[in-house]
């Protein structure tokens, strides 16, 4: 069916949140064994990816779900403990869930489900006391769902009543009817309301349990015509065929195949469906960034229009252009909306990560999340998942210890992770921290100096601080021996790079024994950012905002040389080099004193501030950062490029640049 | 005038599927994320016809069931259910449910229920 390739993209995104759903009420599970919340939880999260599974046609997912159905549907009865190894099972069965459901996704069929399916049988049907009837009551053991009707037959037994005549009537029903029982109760129900029902065949017990075939008997006394007697049973859905006869003394036999009003009666109404009433709707992510795109190219032109009018003192065209700015800035804000996305979105696989971890590790953690509603843009959430992985398998592994460590050191056996996101004005700041044993700083020194990357003699110039950022340089670990859990040595600053490459900040604070702090800070949004426009060699250069520090005319300053390489002397004492623009770009002489009327920007360079001289400044700008195309990309020294009001195309400066190219 | 139906489903894919199918043949379609929210929607818009998931969040769809025809007895209520839910469509058709309907579905068979639950006088 071609019609479901278009539910396909849905289908996915939204069993995804099932499946996480089910991950989330088994970790909840295991957490709080005697919840009945989480036990509903996954119940409905594995019926509900059922019907979704099924109405797709991907069979073997809809019955390896439908297996996890029935495993919780005895565990919420309580006829299933739950267990650390109903957990696991439990999980083991997600995750296969998960890949079944994009093996049937992708047309594939690589995947058996037989062994899973066998163990999770095992366990529903192991732990069964004894045969469980299908008729017998239902344990109503959490109040949501409520207790079955009338225990045992449902289907009205024989009894006689008001008078009238005497038929048999003879239902058929549908080929593909798949509840003949219940289409069963609902003809019988029809048919006690016209009279009374005095016999079945087969009996009313063996309908009730589905024992017949297509069709079915039954005698009825009513006062009721033949007509109403097949109209009235013809109504039920799934009835293919009826047939009527008489039981009085002249037996006379009425047929009737209608199949129900099968009739095509597509009266097509003209008038159009008001639109559903939904408040939310999927969207997909392509349009989304279309539409920033749109924004973007909105951005521009008026910036270019702003220009324009900054010639013509026209009242009237001055007025109509404010209005645009103020219409277009609101857009600009609803469109960054919509693309923002709780971090909870990537939050959510961490608890089961965590945990596989601990456990892996014989670890014990409780793992908190904090601000899950805090929203980032969709293109800063998808970049920081990895980030925050390793920094929580940092925790895991060399963070917390191990449980006599904890014991001896006097701690609470159960190391303490936490995850958590604030918003801080156009930021947002997320925090992973540990309570475990912190980081030894003399230690950190020690490497440093082993490694060369800072002399013995200079202790004194580090604090803190700047000793623990080394362990954000490239190739530095403390770890005497790679592991596989933080990887060798790669790691720390491939995450401080990837942040910086966002904008953002990494920051690690640290008390030895008592925990370590990872703390983040993220730009809300990449797309459009506020930036500085610099001009060197006659071209203009944007530095996004958020790395300027400070700006001076080079009058206000004081530059000297260190070892024959320039520096500036700030106010309060502190030397920091200073380079070139002209020379990192175009091949310029770095060691050139600053020119008279040129200026110093004061950059965070990642972990260090830099002094830029550039050659003048050309005022700040909202600008629309896009990416580099695959060309250009390896070009060291930009983060991307900008168009600006007037058409041209401007390089957007990386100040990191500066700090890379050092000696 | 077009007859409006409520979709009650926690499941926004399966909500979709069926308000397509319906909307294609000129329905108005409301929809409703559980049963509790069914119960809000009904009073709100009065649909002519609720089609109701019966596993679902917050409340399940024969509770609703139950709490929309206590306030309004003429209430019109399909049954979406999965496979394995015998007793519960029973329940649920014993308490006023008009028919139901067994996941997955075709088209055609869900429209079939639905015109035919419209057109039945209800009693």
């Amino acid at each position: 069916m071609s019609d479901m390739d278009s539910y396909r993209d849905v289908f996915l995104a939204e069993s995804a949140d099932y499946l996480q759903q089910i991950v989330d009420g088994l970790l909840a599970l295991e957490a709080a064994p005697h919840d009945h919340g989480p036990v509903e939880t996954v119940f409905r999260g594995a019926h509900s990816l059922k019907g979704m599974s099924a109405a797709m046609g991907y069979d073997r997912a809809a019955d390896l779900t439908h297996r996890m159905e029935g495993l919780m549907d005895r565990v919420r009865k309580g006829e299933v403990p739950v267990s650390s190894d109903l957990v696991n099972l439990m999980l083991t069965a997600v995750d296969f869930a998960k890949d079944l459901i994009d093996d049937e996704a992708s047309g594939q069929a690589n995947l058996d489900a037989g062994e899973i399916i066998a163990a999770i049988e095992a366990m529903t049907t192991g732990a069964a006391p004894e045969d469980a009837s299908a008729s017998g009551p239902t344990k109503d053991s959490d109040g949501v769902v409520a207790s079955t009707p009338s225990d045992g037959a449902h289907i009205a037994a024989p009894g006689s009543r008001a008078g009238g005549s005497k038929w048999r009537v003879k239902v058929t029903l549908d080929e593909a009817c798949v509840l003949k029982a219940v289409r069963a109760y609902m003809v019988m129900k029809r048919l006690a309301h016209m009279g009374s029902v005095l016999e079945t065949s087969p009996s009313a017990q063996d309908i009730e349990d589905e024992k017949f075939g297509r069709s079915f008997e039954v005698v009825v006394e009513t006062p009721s015509s033949a007509e109403q007697i097949r109209e009235a049973v013809a109504h039920v859905s799934e009835v293919a065929h009826v047939a009527l006869e008489s039981l009085a003394e002249g037996s006379s036999s009425i047929d009737s195949s209608q199949g129900g009003p099968t009739q095509p009666e597509r009266s097509r109404r003209r008038d159009l469906p008001k639109l559903s009433q939904t408040q939310t709707v999927r969207v997909a992510i392509g349009h989304l960034d279309t539409l920033v795109d749109l924004v973007g190219e909105l951005v521009i032109l008026r910036s270019r229009l702003e220009s324009i009018v900054a010639h013509r003192p026209d009242p009237e065209l001055l007025e109509t252009v404010d209005e645009l700015q103020r219409i277009s800035t609101d857009l600009q804000y609803e469109v960054m909306q919509t693309r923002m996305v709780p971090v909870g979105n990537i939050f959510n696989r961490f608890p089961r990560m965590v945990r596989d971890l601990a456990k892996d590790l014989g670890k014990q953690v409780e793992f908190r999340m904090e601000g899950l509603d805090i929203e980032l843009d969709r293109t800063v959430l998808d970049e920081i998942g990895d980030p925050l992985v390793h920094l929580l398998r940092n925790c895991i592994d060399h963070g917390i210890e191990s449980v006599s460590e904890r014991q001896i050191a006097g701690k609470s056996a159960v190391g303490r992770i936490t995850l958590s996101a604030s918003r801080e004005r156009d930021h947002v700041a997320i925090v992973v921290s540990d309570d475990g044993r912190g980081v030894d700083v003399e230690k950190v020194w020690r490497k440093a100096v082993e490694r060369g990357l800072v002399s013995e003699e200079d202790r004194c110039d580090y604090d803190e601080g700047d000793i623990l950022q080394m362990t954000c340089l490239p190739g530095f670990t403390t770890m005497d021996s790679a592991n596989r859990v933080s990887g060798r040595g790669v790691g720390m600053d491939v995450v401080k790079g990837k942040i910086e490459h966002l904008g953002g900040t990494l920051i690690i604070r640290s008390t030895l024994g008592s925990g370590t702090d990872f703390v983040l800070r993220l730009p809300l949004t990449l797309a459009i950012v506020q930036a500085l426009l610099v001009h060197a060699r006659g071209q203009q250069f944007a530095i996004p905002l958020s790395s300027v520090d400070e700006v001076y005319s080079v009058e206000d300053i004081t530059v000297d040389t260190v070892d024959g390489s320039p520096v500036v002397i700030l106010r309060d004492g502190a030397i920091v080099p200073l380079q070139r623009l002209d020379a990192l770009l175009f091949g310029a002489d770095p060691c050139a004193l600053p020119e008279p009327r040129s200026s110093v920007v004061l950059v965070d360079a990642g972990a260090e501030q830099r002094a830029l001289h550039v050659d003048g400044l050309a005022g700040r700008q909202e600008i629309v950062v896009k990416p580099l195309s695959r060309l250009f990309r390896d070009q060291k020294g930009f983060s991307g490029a900008t168009i600006l009001g007037d058409g041209r195309v401007m390089l957007i400066f990386d100040p990191r640049a500066l700090a890379m190219t050092e000696g | 005038m077009a007859k409006s139906i409520l979709v009650v489903d926690d499941a926004a894919f399966m909500r979709m599927m069926i308000r397509d199918i319906l909307a294609k043949e000129g329905y108005v379609i409301h929809e409703a994320v559980n049963g509790r929210d069914a119960v809000e929607k009904y009073r709100e818009v009065a649909p002519d016809l609720v089609t109701m998931d019966i596993t679902m969040p917050e409340l399940d769809g024969i509770s609703a069931l139950r709490e929309i025809r206590s306030s309004a007895p003429d209430a019109r209520v399909l049954m979406v259910s999965a496979m394995g839910q015998q007793k519960m469509i029973v329940e649920a058709l014993e308490a006023g449910a008009m028919d139901f309907l067994v996941k997955p579905f075709q088209p055609t068979k869900v429209l079939e229920t639905v015109r035919k639950c419209l057109a039945d006088q209800h009693g």
